[in-house]
Order: C-alpha cells, then structure tokens, then sequence
C-alpha cells in the first residue's frame, strides 16, 4: 500500500499542488514555515480523518481562501492510492463557516465552524469509511509531550492506531462518545435535582444508557486490552534497539477491568518487529507472549457493569460518567517505573519512538501490510547515533516514507539518503 | 443610525422585519431569506396575501388532537375519529412520521405522537414528550398491539427502550418495526450496522 499522488488546494501554505510520490517515498527540505510539514500532515489526514498538528481544522484552510471567487474559505486534499487490490481516490474537502449560515455579528473566520467532508472515489463517506484505507504512523518532535502530557493524548495515539486496523473499533469509538454525552447530560440533571440512585425515575431512565455504554465500552476496552499489550511487546524490542537493554513497557491502565489477566479470555496473538524487511508470514515467535490475557467481552461486560454499580454515588452527586474507556490511561514505563513522571526528556523521546515504531510493527502484523511512513523533522532532536538507529529501523520496514528535514544534507549520509530530494518554499515544492 | 441585521439603513424597515421574520425559519439564512423577501414583494398581492392567511390559518385552527396529539383541524382528529380503524397504537415521534406510515397502507391502527424523543443532552426528558398521555390511553383502552415507530438512532432507541420498560407490566403485545435493508439496495453497499442488524432480525422463509 502507497501513496502515488498528492492534491492539495488551498491546504495551509499552498494554492494549489500536485505531487507524484514514489513508492519509495520523498525527502522535503525547507526553512521553517516553508510548508513541508503540511506535506506530512496532509497525508495523515487522508489517513486519519484528522489532523494530529491542527488545533482547529480551520488552521488547515489557507489564509485568504475563497476571497478571489467570493466564496466561503476551503481547502481539499486528495491522493491516488495504489495496493495490490487496485486503486483507490481518498480525498478530504473543508469548509469554513460560510456567511449566509451565521448571524453578522459573528464573523465567519472567527467563529472557526468548519464543515468536513470525506471521499472515496469522489463519493461521501462518513470519516469511519476513509480510516484505515490509507494506514500510516506520524513521527514529529512533538510526540515526545504525549507521555508526560494528560491521558487523552495517550488514548488519541493508540486510538489512532487502532482505528486504522479495525473499523469496529472506529464505530464503538464514536458509539461510546455519543451514548456517554447523553448520559452525562443525564446525570447532570439527577445531580441538579438531588434524585438518589434507588429511585424509580433514575433507575428507568438510565437504564438504557448503562447499557448502551457497556456495549459500546466494552469493545473500546477489550481491543485496548489486546493492541497494548501486543504494541507492548513490540516496543520493548524497538526500545532496546535503539537504547540498548532496559525493560520498556506499554501498559493500558484501565478503571474498568481490574487485574485483566485473572478473568477468562485468551492470550493476544503474539507478533514480533519487523527485523529484515519482510513482513512476517505468522507469528509464532518465542517468548513474546505477554503474561496478561484479554477477557472475553462477557467478562468484559460484567466488570464494567459491577464498576459503574461500585461508583453509581458518585456519579449522581457529580454528574458525569466516571468510568469507562474515556477516564484511562495508557502508561509507559522503563524497568516498571513511570516514563510520564519519572522519565528524563530523553528517556521519553526514545520511549515514544519505540512505542511509534511497534505501532508500524503491529501494522504489519495485524494488517498484513506496512504503513506509509510519515517523518516530520525527527532527527532535529536526536543525537547522531540515535538519529542513524531510527533511520536504519524505518528504512527496515521497506515502507513508502516522507521524511522532512530543515537542513537537505540531513539524510544523504544515511540509508535513506536515496529518496529523491525536494526543496519546498513559498507555496512549492520542486 | 441604527442598522438592523439585514441590510441596514438601504432597506425600508418592513422589508427588514420581513427578512428578519424569514431568516428564522429552518434552512434559511439571510441570503436566502432576502431573496425570499423580494420574491414576495414583487409577486402579486393575492399570492402574498394567500400565503399570509394560510400562516394566520394554521396557527389559528390548528390544534393538537386530545387523544393521539397529532395536529387537526378538530379534536379528536379524523384518525381517532374514525371507527373503521383497528384496535392497534403506533407511537411515533413527530407528526409527520404519520404521513409517511399512511403512504405504506399497511398499518390500520391509530397514532401517538411524542412530539420528539428522550435526549438528555437536549434536556428533552420523559416529562417533555407526551408519555404520561400514552401510558393512560393504553391503559384506558388496552390497545391489542402497540407499535414503537421511533427513529433508528440513540434517542429513538432510548425513547422505545424507555416504553417498553413502562408497557411490559401491562401484558400488551409491545413491538418494534423490523430494521434492515432498503428496498432496491444492494447488500455490498450497506454498511455493516445496517447488515448486522439485519442478520440479526432475519426470519424463516
């Protein structure tokens, strides 16, 4: 699976791009602020159905869009993939607010309302539909405040990854925000009015939403349970490579099940990294199969149920969902103690790294295939030696990869110094 | 000089509040509404003068039925009223959820209408929608069937889940329309919620 072509309009720096990108992949070379990271972010959107770097997707529409024909501000991004199954168009249209939808008093760039659309093959999809036909892992110096940083930028990361795996989990995922809004707005009112958790009208009414919420939650939880624990074993491997041999961890820190390995369920399929290049034709490796085994939904189920029983109190006199998918954490830890708190900045940076690469790894070995890499100047930050084990790593994967860098000599000395070279600046890349 | 949302001063104020007035509507924004404005100022003073009255008529005569809560011109309404009707109830959200179930001519019943479903983050509870109305009628007339015709989707599922749990003490046949796949639609292109719960509903032939 690769990208083949690149279409931007309007899309951050750019007016208008097109780029052909060899299965191989590219380097970008440019200053600051010369648009090369909006190659980078581009692709992950078309991947992801969002942009990792954007606080506001109306960052991604470029300043001053629309204004020559009138129309509101826009922005499109679109790519030609190619697999072995045939091509396929993904492409992702924005657009801000436009003025005939507000009032006067509020302008339209201000108010940040921005409508996105999803195509495959030029027709709308909803985002879930476009996840995972285009999988890709990001790199970028600005990971690195994920693993000290709150725990929703954890789950964004695994949530991502796991997304583009397995479209179940996409749907749960949305399923579980919509349910659990309803039944916070719920308990928000019973905390209001002080009705107890035993009384006939909070019993009936919350009824449906405990249940929608385990349905949704349980599949949120159990494919969490699994994917960490395989990215778990993944990344110990990638940790030592690159750090030599201390004992990293990834670990899904959930309120939902407690002491996951003593309920019934099976052992995660076990995989390994991708050590030469070539994607491993099963996963029967030694030693690799964590101690932890994944409940089963039914077990799954039924501690979630007994949990929220445990915390029922509590939710009526605060008035929002206390447990669940959405209040845990993933941690990670080097010889068991915490990355996060304990962790120096550089024990940090290798760790998500290491996480990053299993992530690729488990692309591999759950869907068959590697992903697009995506290196938005990542060796800007690490020392040589470390710089060229990252680089020796990915090039291992044998993947298309996008590397950027501000300096165009970073990589010529390296196994990647072979990707053809493109300078971008003032809106172009050439 | 005051300048009102559209326009400003270039506008004469009638024509203003008209487009303020349109502007309100679902759908429409200021644009459209000023083309709408300036549509009715240059049509003939008997088009605009149908189009005021029937406004003025529907809001006048216009009632909620006392039994089904369906909008009528008199209470009970023509469904209600009429006794060739058979002794189901289908429950519905929205008014208009009945014209689209008469079109099929496969239902004989009568209606109620909720006039919306339970959706807590829109602070629409039990108490909001004409459930308690619901509950006494099926009491009162002890309906042989009755139907939950709401929306597929959270509040539609929370409102049927809602009655159900309300009507099962009462020992009447509660049920749910079947949901699955379009008439004409191809079973490559429905989504798997869709499929898989059309899978799970399937039934012998």
């Amino acid at each position: 699976m690769h990208l083949e072509s690149l279409h931007l309009e309007e899309f951050r720096v750019y007016r208008e791009l097109d780029l052909a990108i060899p299965s191989a992949g590219l380097r970008i070379a440019g200053p600051n602020g010369s648009g090369k990271s909006s190659i980078v972010e581009a692709i992950a959107l078309l991947s992801t159905a969002r942009s990792q770097r954007a606080g506001s997707e109306r960052e991604l529409i470029r300043w001053g869009s629309g204004t020559d024909y009138g129309v509101p501000p826009y922005a499109r991004c679109s790519g030609r993939i190619e697999r072995s199954e045939g091509g396929t168009s993904l492409g992702i249209e924005l657009e801000a607010g436009s003025a005939d939808r507000e009032s006067d008093d509020q302008p339209s760039l201000a108010s940040g309302v921005v409508r996105k659309r999803c195509l495959v093959d030029g027709r709308p999809v909803r985002a879930m539909d476009l996840v995972g036909r285009l999988r890709s892992v990001s790199f970028s110096p600005e990971d690195v405040a994920i693993v000290s940083g709150p725990p929703s930028g954890r789950r964004r990361l695994i949530d991502v990854a796991i997304a583009q795996l397995d479209r179940r989990y996409l749907q749960a995922l949305s399923r579980y925000g919509r349910v659990m809004a309803q039944r916070n707005g719920l308990l928000k009112v019973f905390a209001r009015d002080g009705i107890a958790p035993s009384s006939a009208q909070a019993r009936s009414q919350l009824m449906f939403w405990d249940d929608e919420l385990i349905d949704a939650g349980h599949v949120i939880v159990g494919r969490r349970l699994e994917l960490v624990a395989q990215l778990s074993t993944l990344a110990a491997v990638r940790y030592a490579e690159l750090a030599g041999g201390a004992d990293f961890a990834v670990d899904y820190s959930t309120g939902v099940v407690r002491d996951a390995g003593s309920l019934p369920g099976t052992p995660p399929r076990s995989v390994r990294p991708v050590a030469d290049g070539t994607v491993p034709d099963d996963a029967v490796v030694d030693g690799t199969v964590p101690d932890a085994a994944v409940p089963n939904d039914e077990a799954i189920q039924t501690a979630f149920r007994s949990r929220l029983a445990e915390r029922q109190a509590d939710e009526f006199r605060r008035g929002v969902s206390l447990v669940g998918p959405h209040r845990d954490d993933i941690v990670l830890s080097l010889d068991r103690v915490p990355l996060g708190t304990y962790g120096s900045r550089g024990q940090q940076r290798l760790g998500i790294l290491a996480l990053k690469l299993a992530e690729a790894d488990l692309m591999v070995a759950v869907g068959g295939q590697p992903p697009v890499l995506l290196l938005d100047d990542v060796l800007s930050e690490l020392d040589p030696e470390r710089g060229r084990l990252l680089i020796e790593s990915i090039a291992r994967f044998d993947a298309q990869t996008i590397v950027t860098a501000t300096d165009r000599s970073a990589l010529d000395a390296t196994v990647l110094g072979g990707l053809p070279l493109l300078q971008a600046g003032a809106g172009t890349l050439r | 000089m005051s300048m009102n949302r559209s326009g400003g001063p270039v506008t004469a104020a009638p024509v203003g509040r008209l487009i303020d007035s349109l502007a309100r509507l679902p759908g429409i924004g200021p644009k459209t509404a000023s083309r709408l404005a300036y549509y009715l100022l240059r049509s003939s003073r008997d088009d605009a003068m149908a189009l005021a009255e029937a406004i003025i008529e529907v809001k006048e005569r216009i009632q909620l039925c006392s039994v089904c809560f369906n909008v009528t011109e008199q209470s009970p309404c023509a469904i209600c009223s009429d006794e060739s009707r058979d002794g189901a109830i289908c429950v519905v959200q929205e008014p208009l959820d009945i014209v689209a179930l008469e079109r099929t001519g496969q239902f004989h019943g009568r209606y109620h209408v909720l006039h919306g479903a339970i959706s807590p983050v829109e602070g629409v509870g039990p108490d909001k929608l004409r459930i308690r109305e619901l509950i006494e009628r099926v009491e009162r007339t002890r309906p042989d069937e009755v139907i939950l015709a709401m929306n597929l989707d959270l509040p539609g599922d929370a409102t049927a889940t809602y009655l159900h749990r309300l009507m099962a003490p009462m020992g009447i046949a509660v049920t749910r329309p079947a949901s699955g796949l379009p008439v004409g639609g191809d079973l490559e292109y429905a989504d798997e919620v869709t499929l898989g719960r059309a899978l799970k509903g399937r039934r012998p032939l």
